[in-house]
C-alpha cells in the first residue's frame, strides 16, 4: 500500500513536470529567450568588461560575483557544519586508524604517494591560475589541492598531517575565501564604485585593467587556497578518532 | 567617506558575513573573545539597518547595482518595505548573542563555541542577504547558507537525539532546496533572466503559462517545507524543540520566517499573483492548508508536556496564520499575515528564550517538572505570561492585531470558514498557554527547586527587553504598518 502510494505521488509530479518540459522552448535554439535577453551581453561584451578570457569565469567572478561570494561561503558554512557536529582534530586527544594500526603503509606506497603529492599540487596550481583563460578556476584547483592532502593523511597518518599544516595556519586560510572577496569588494568602495566593482574609472587605462586582474587573481587564489584547506579539513575531522 | 551609507544595503549583508569568517580566527586566539566579537558585529549591523529602515520610510525603496552592472545583467539588491525585516533580525540576533553566552558556556564543549559563533553569524548574515535580495538565484545560494548553518546549529549539542533531528530536517530540507533551485531554473528557461522585477515583466510577455505553473508550484513547495507548513511541517517540532534554546529561538523566530519571506518574494513581487495572468486555485489551496495547520499546531501542542515541543507546534500554528493572512490576498489579509511575521518573531524568540533560561536554571524541561516555577523565576515566568498573553491574541497585546486584520481578510474575501479555523485555532492556544500558566503559578512544586533562583543577568536583559516588546507592540500596534502597508499596496497594485 505505502510503495503503490509513493508510485502514485511520483506519478503524478512525472506527469506535471513533463507536461512543463513540454512545452520547454527547445534546447539549443537560438531564438530562445534565454540566448536572447541577457546572455548576448556576456557572450559580446564578457571578455572586455568581464575581464577574464573564458566568459565563465568573467560572469561567476565579475557578473555574479556575489553569488559566488555566496557560494564559497556555503562551503565555508560546511565547514562550519562538520565541525560543529564533529570537532576539529585535535593533537592531544585524536588519532586515526593508520596511526593504530600494527602494520603500517609499506615503502612503495609512501614513495610513490610523496613523489606524487607535489605533481597534484602543481596541477592545482595551474588550474587555479589558469582559470581565466579555460576551463578550470579556484573551486577546481582547490578540489584538487585537497585531494592531494586527503591522499597524504590517508597514508601517512592524521598525525603526520596535523604537524605538517598547524592549526595556526590552517584556521586563518579556511577563512580565505570570503576574506578576499570582501577585500576585492572593498576596493570598489574605495573608489568610491559599487561594491564588487572591477574597474575604477577614476584610474588610468592601464592601472585599471592591472588592478582588476589583480583583483581576479586574488579572488582565485583565495577560493583555490580556502577550498582546498576546507576539504582537508573535513576530511581530518571526519578521519580522526578520539583517544580513550 | 561621506558616500559609505550609500552602501548600506550591501553592507548588512558582507559585515556580518566577514565577521564570520574572522570568528574562527579570534576564537583560535582568545576563545572568550568569540562572542563580544559576535555582539560588536550584530550591534554595528543593527544600526545600519535601523539607518536604512529610516530612509526607506522617507525615501521608499533603495536599489543597489553589484559590481556597478545594470540589472539584468548583474545582481542587484532590492531595499523595499519586506526587507525592512533585516531590522528585526538584526536587533532579535544581537539578542540571542547576548542571552547566548551564559548559555553556551554551560551546554557546549568549549571547542565548539567558536563554531557556534560562526555559525549564529552566518545564519544572520544569510537571512539578511535572503530578505534584501532582488535576484532569484541569490536567493537560493542564500537560502543554502541559512539551511545549511541551520542544521549545524541543531545538531551542535552533541546529543544522539539532536542529531536525528538535525539529519531529519537535512533531508526534507535539501528537498525543499532543490525545489526551489528548480523553480529559479524553470523561470530562467522562459524568462532568460533572473533578476526578480525583471522575471515580473517577463512572465507578463511568455506564453509558456505551464512551465510558470509548474515553477510556482515548486517555490510553494519548497518555501513550505522552510515555513513548516502542513503537510510539510514533520521535522519542525523535533528540530526546534531539540536545539539549544537561543537557537531554537532563532529558528523559531526568524529562519521560518525566510520560508515566508520567500512566499512573499515569489507569489506578489515575481508572479504578481493579483495580476493579469491566472494562475489557478494556488492561493485558495493555500488558504485550506494554512487553515489545517492552524488547527493541527494547536491541536498537537496542547498535548504536549515539555515546554519547547509546545512552543515549536505553537510556531506551527503560527505559522499557519501568516500564510492564511498571505493566500487571502486581500488587504486586510495580506496586512495581518506581515505584522504577525513580525509580532510572532518577536513573540516566539521570547518564549524560546525564557524556556532556555528555564532549562539552564533547573535542567527539566517537562512542565509537570516544573510546576510552582514561577515563585522562584518571577521575571522570566512573568515574561512567558506576556507573550502567552500576547500570542492568544486578548486585545492590548501584540498578537490581537493580527489576528483581528486576518479574520477581517477572511470576511472580505468571503471565507468566512476559514475565519472560523482561526478562532477554533486561538481556542486551542488558551488552552495550553492557561496550561502552561497554571502549572508554573499554581501548583506546588514536586522538585527540590527551592535553592533555583532568577536567572544571570545577560539572560535576562534580552528577556526583559523582547517581553517590554511584547507589550509596547500592543499599544503601538501600528508602528510596523508604516512599512507594511506602501509593501501591501505595491502587492495589490
Amino acid at each position: 500500500m505505502r510503495k503503490f502510494l509513493i508510485f502514485l505521488c511520483l506519478a503524478i509530479c512525472w506527469v506535471v513536470f513533463l507536461s512543463a518540459v513540454v512545452e520547454m522552448p527547445p534546447f539549443g535554439d537560438p531564438a530562445n529567450i534565454t540566448n536572447r535577453h541577457v546572455v548576448p551581453r556576456y557572450l559580446e561584451e564578457g571578455v572586455e568588461e568581464g575581464g577574464a578570457s573564458n566568459i565563465v569565469t568573467g560572469i561567476i567572478l565579475n557578473y555574479r560575483g556575489y553569488d559566488t561570494m555566496g557560494e564559497v561561503t556555503v562551503i565555508f558554512t560546511a565547514l562550519a557544519g562538520v565541525l560543529a557536529v564533529l570537532k576539529r582534530e585535535d593533537v592531544k586527544t585524536s588519532t586515526t586508524m593508520v596511526a593504530t594500526s600494527p602494520v603500517g603503509p609499506s615503502l612503495i606506497v609512501t614513495t610513490v604517494v610523496k613523489l606524487l603529492i607535489p605533481f597534484i599540487v602543481l596541477f592545482a596550481v595551474y588550474t587555479i591560475l589558469h582559470g581565466d583563460v579555460s576551463p578550470g578556476g579556484g573551486f577546481q584547483g582547490g578540489a584538487v589541492f585537497g585531494a592531494s592532502m586527503i591522499h597524504y593523511t590517508l597514508i601517512f597518518g592524521l598525525l603526520t598531517y596535523m604537524r605538517k599544516i598547524r592549526l595556526a595556519v590552517k584556521v586563518p586560510l579556511e577563512s580565505a575565501a570570503i576574506l578576499s572577496f570582501a577585500i576585492a569588494g572593498f576596493i570598489g568602495l574605495f573608489f568610491g564604485q559599487k561594491f564588487l566593482t572591477f574597474l575604477m574609472p577614476a584610474l588610468s587605462h592601464e592601472a585599471q585593467y592591472l588592478l582588476r586582474h589583480a583583483m581576479l587573481l586574488l579572488i582565485e587564489v583565495g577560493i583555490g587556497v580556502a577550498t582546498g584547506i576546507i576539504f582537508g579539513s573535513i576530511f581530518a575531522s571526519l578521519e580522526k578518532v578520539e583517544r580513550i | 567617506m561621506a558616500g559609505v551609507s550609500g552602501h548600506f544595503p550591501i553592507l548588512i549583508v558582507v559585515v556580518p558575513l566577514v565577521g564570520a569568517a574572522l570568528t574562527p580566527l579570534i576564537g583560535h586566539w582568545r576563545r572568550r573573545l568569540c562572542m563580544p566579537w559576535a555582539a560588536l558585529v550584530m550591534l554595528f549591523t543593527f544600526a545600519m539597518t535601523a539607518f536604512l529602515g529610516v530612509r526607506l520610510s522617507l525615501h521608499g525603496p533603495i536599489g543597489y547595482h553589484l559590481g556597478s552592472w545594470e540589472p539584468p545583467f548583474g545582481i542587484e539588491i532590492y531595499f523595499d518595505y519586506v526587507a525592512a525585516l533585516t531590522f528585526v533580525i538584526a536587533l532579535f540576533g544581537f539578542l540571542v548573542i547576548i542571552f547566548s553566552k551564559r548559555y553556551v558556556e554551560k551546554e557546549l564543549e568549549e571547542a565548539k563555541i567558536s563554531t557556534y559563533y560562526t555559525l549564529i553569524l552566518l545564519i544572520l548574515a544569510g537571512m539578511i542577504g535572503f530578505v534584501v535580495t532582488g535576484d532569484m538565484f541569490n536567493l537560493f545560494v542564500f537560502l543554502e547558507i541559512i539551511s545549511l548553518s541551520g542544521y549545524a546549529l541543531i545538531a551542535i549539542g552533541g546529543e544522539k537525539l539532536t542529531a536525528m533531528a538535525a539529519f531529519k530536517y537535512l533531508l526534507v530540507g535539501a528537498i525543499s532546496s532543490l525545489c526551489v533551485l528548480l523553480g529559479v531554473a524553470f523561470l530562467y528557461s522562459i524568462t532568460g533572466t533572473l533578476n526578480m522585477r525583471d522575471i515580473s515583466h517577463m512572465l507578463t510577455l511568455t506564453d509558456a503559462t505551464r512551465v510558470a505553473s509548474v515553477a510556482l508550484a515548486l517555490f510553494i513547495v519548497g518555501f513550505a517545507v522552510k515555513a513548516a507548513m502542513f503537510p510539510l511541517h514533520i521535522w519542525l517540532p523535533d528540530a526546534h524543540a531539540l536545539a539549544p534554546s537561543p537557537v531554537s529561538a532563532l529558528l523559531s523566530g526568524l529562519v521560518v520566517k525566510t520560508g515566508i519571506v520567500g512566499m512573499i518574494r515569489v507569489l506578489f513581487n515575481v508572479y504578481r499573483i493579483n495580476g493579469p495572468l491566472n494562475y489557478g486555485p494556488v492561493l485558495n489551496i493555500m488558504a485550506w492548508l494554512a487553515g489545517i495547520t492552524i488547527i493541527l499546531g494547536a491541536f498537537f501542542a496542547f498535548f504536549q508536556n515539555d515546554i519547547k515541543m509546545m512552543f515549536a507546534y505553537s510556531t506551527i500554528s503560527n505559522i499557519g496564520y501568516i500564510v492564511m493572512g498571505l493566500s487571502l490576498a486581500s488587504y486586510f489579509g495580506i496586512v495581518g499575515g506581515l505584522i504577525h511575521v513580525f509580532n510572532h518573531a518577536l513573540i516566539k524568540t521570547t518564549l524560546f528564550l525564557c524556556a532556555g533560561a528555564i532549562i539552564y536554571k533547573t535542567g527539566y524541561r517537562k512542565l509537570a517538572d516544573l510546576q510552582g516555577i514561577g515563585k522562584k523565576m518571577p521575571i522570566t515566568m512573568g515574561a512567558i505570561v506576556i507573550a502567552a498573553v500576547s500570542i492568544v491574541g486578548i486585545p492590548p497585546t501584540a498578537g490581537f492585531i493580527c489576528k483581528w486584520f486576518i479574520i477581517l481578510g477572511a470576511i472580505e474575501a468571503g471565507k468566512p470558514v476559514l475565519a472560523g479555523m482561526l478562532l477554533l485555532g486561538s481556542l486551542f492556544i488558551v488552552a495550553y498557554y492557561v496550561k502552561i500558566i497554571n502549572a508554573a503559578f499554581f501548583r506546588e512544586p514536586v522538585h527540590e527547586i527551592t535553592e533555583v533562583d532568577e536567572a544571570p543577568a545577560s539572560m535576562l536583559i534580552p528577556i526583559v527587553i523582547l517581553a517590554i516588546g511584547c507589550l509596547l507592540m500592543g499599544v503601538f500596534a501600528y508602528a510596523p504598518l508604516a512599512f507594511i502597508r506602501p509593501a501591501v499596496t505595491g502587492f495589490l497594485r
